[in-house]
């Protein structure tokens, strides 16, 4: 490894450290803590710094959020989620059975929202996380995920549903576990 | 979609214009339609009252401040795989830190968390000297080329002075980053260090 000189600070400042929020919060979702996206955010960061050398230029952002995207990745692969949140399967639910009520007057909160998405399975929330909340493109989303562009559409759209169905089934979810 | 409610009721039924008649009725459909529950929950967030965007999560002062301290030292791995000569040196010199005021910040910034920053900032440049092959920029107990090397890095003319015969030999200077500006270090040397 190199070290970095002067200017390779400077510039890493410049244009890495400014996304450090956008590297948080992609890990936040990616592994639904924030102490453990603390944790991989600084060891993300770490690593680009490391490499940093090698960085002609280009989307600083999006090449710090694949890092954090790969490194969220092996560390779910070493650290598999356990206990209670159980990932949404399909196949389990092909009914939502929400009640109007449940659906429509549900409380619409973050919270219910942040529960629903919690439960998609990591690359969806990722295509999700780029998407709605870094206002990526397909483009770089395929970049920073490195999903062909065509099947980043369709995971977007198939997430989306997923979230929908999530949400309309939270309520029922809530009802069973206080039982 | 082919549930013929969709298109017709649910939009009503959401904006709330349906009569309870109507109401109960689409409410006991939606009990049994998928269709319409999703759909339901589609326009619930196309409304813009469940927007994923609210989720966004700022990351927290701590993590800023364990990557600033990180950052410093990623270089030691290189510190480890050739140690000795360059370690001596580091431990050996003793720096002394002048600070040519490139910064002149208003004395009212100068807060506690001010001090505090500034402080782990040039703690950090400090550090980051100690690797192999930062502790000088210009290596050399000539006042005179210490001097001259500084010329034109900095706003201001800094003067060189050697007291080897105080104890404290010129080893060289460079410079350092703080608070975005550059500033002047000296290295000095004390014997037996």
């Amino acid at each position: 490894m190199n070290d970095l000189d002067h200017e390779d600070w400077l510039r890493f400042e410049q244009l890495v450290l400014p996304h450090v929020d956008n590297a948080f919060n992609l890990a936040r979702w990616l592994l639904r803590s924030r102490a453990d996206a603390e944790d991989v955010a600084q060891e993300a960061l770490l690593r680009v710094c490391r490499f940093f050398r090698g960085f002609q230029g280009g989307d600083a952002r999006a090449w710090l959020l694949q890092i954090v995207g790969n490194t969220c990745y092996s560390w779910l692969e070493k650290n598999p989620p356990r206990g209670l949140m159980v990932e949404f399967d399909e196949e389990l639910h092909p009914q939502p059975v929400a009640t109007p009520e449940s659906i429509a007057i549900a409380d619409e909160g973050r919270e219910r929202l942040s529960r629903a998405l919690e439960t998609l399975p990591p690359r969806f929330r990722e295509v999700l996380v780029l998407r709605e909340l870094e206002g990526c493109s397909d483009k770089e989303i395929a970049a920073i995920t490195s999903i062909p562009v065509g099947t980043v559409m369709s995971s977007l759209s198939r997430a989306q549903r997923q979230l929908y169905s999530a949400l309309a089934n939270s309520p029922l979810k809530e009802a069973v576990r206080d039982v | 979609m082919t549930c013929d409610f969709a298109d017709s009721l649910l939009q009503c039924y959401f904006d709330g214009e349906l009569s309870a008649l109507s109401a109960a009725e689409f409410e006991r459909h939606l009990q049994h339609c998928v269709d319409c529950a999703v759909e339901l929950v589609d326009l619930d967030l196309l409304s813009g009252r469940l927007q994923l965007a609210q989720l966004y999560e700022a990351a927290p002062a701590s993590l800023r401040k364990k990557i600033r301290a990180d950052l410093r030292s990623v270089a030691p791995t290189t510190a480890i795989a050739q140690p000795l000569l360059w370690h001596w040196l580091a431990a050996a010199a003793t720096l002394l830190l002048v600070a040519i005021a490139g910064w002149r910040a208003s004395p009212l910034l100068r807060t506690d968390d001010y001090q505090a920053e500034l402080a782990e900032e040039i703690v950090d440049a400090h550090v980051h000297s100690l690797q192999p092959g930062h502790l000088t920029g210009i290596s050399s107990n000539d006042e005179q080329a210490v001097k001259g090397w500084f010329k034109g890095k900095l706003t201001c003319a800094l003067p060189v002075r050697d007291f080897a015969d105080k104890g404290f030999a010129l080893q060289g200077g460079r410079l350092d980053v703080v608070e975005e500006r550059s500033v002047a270090v000296l290295v000095y040397a004390r014997p037996g260090h």
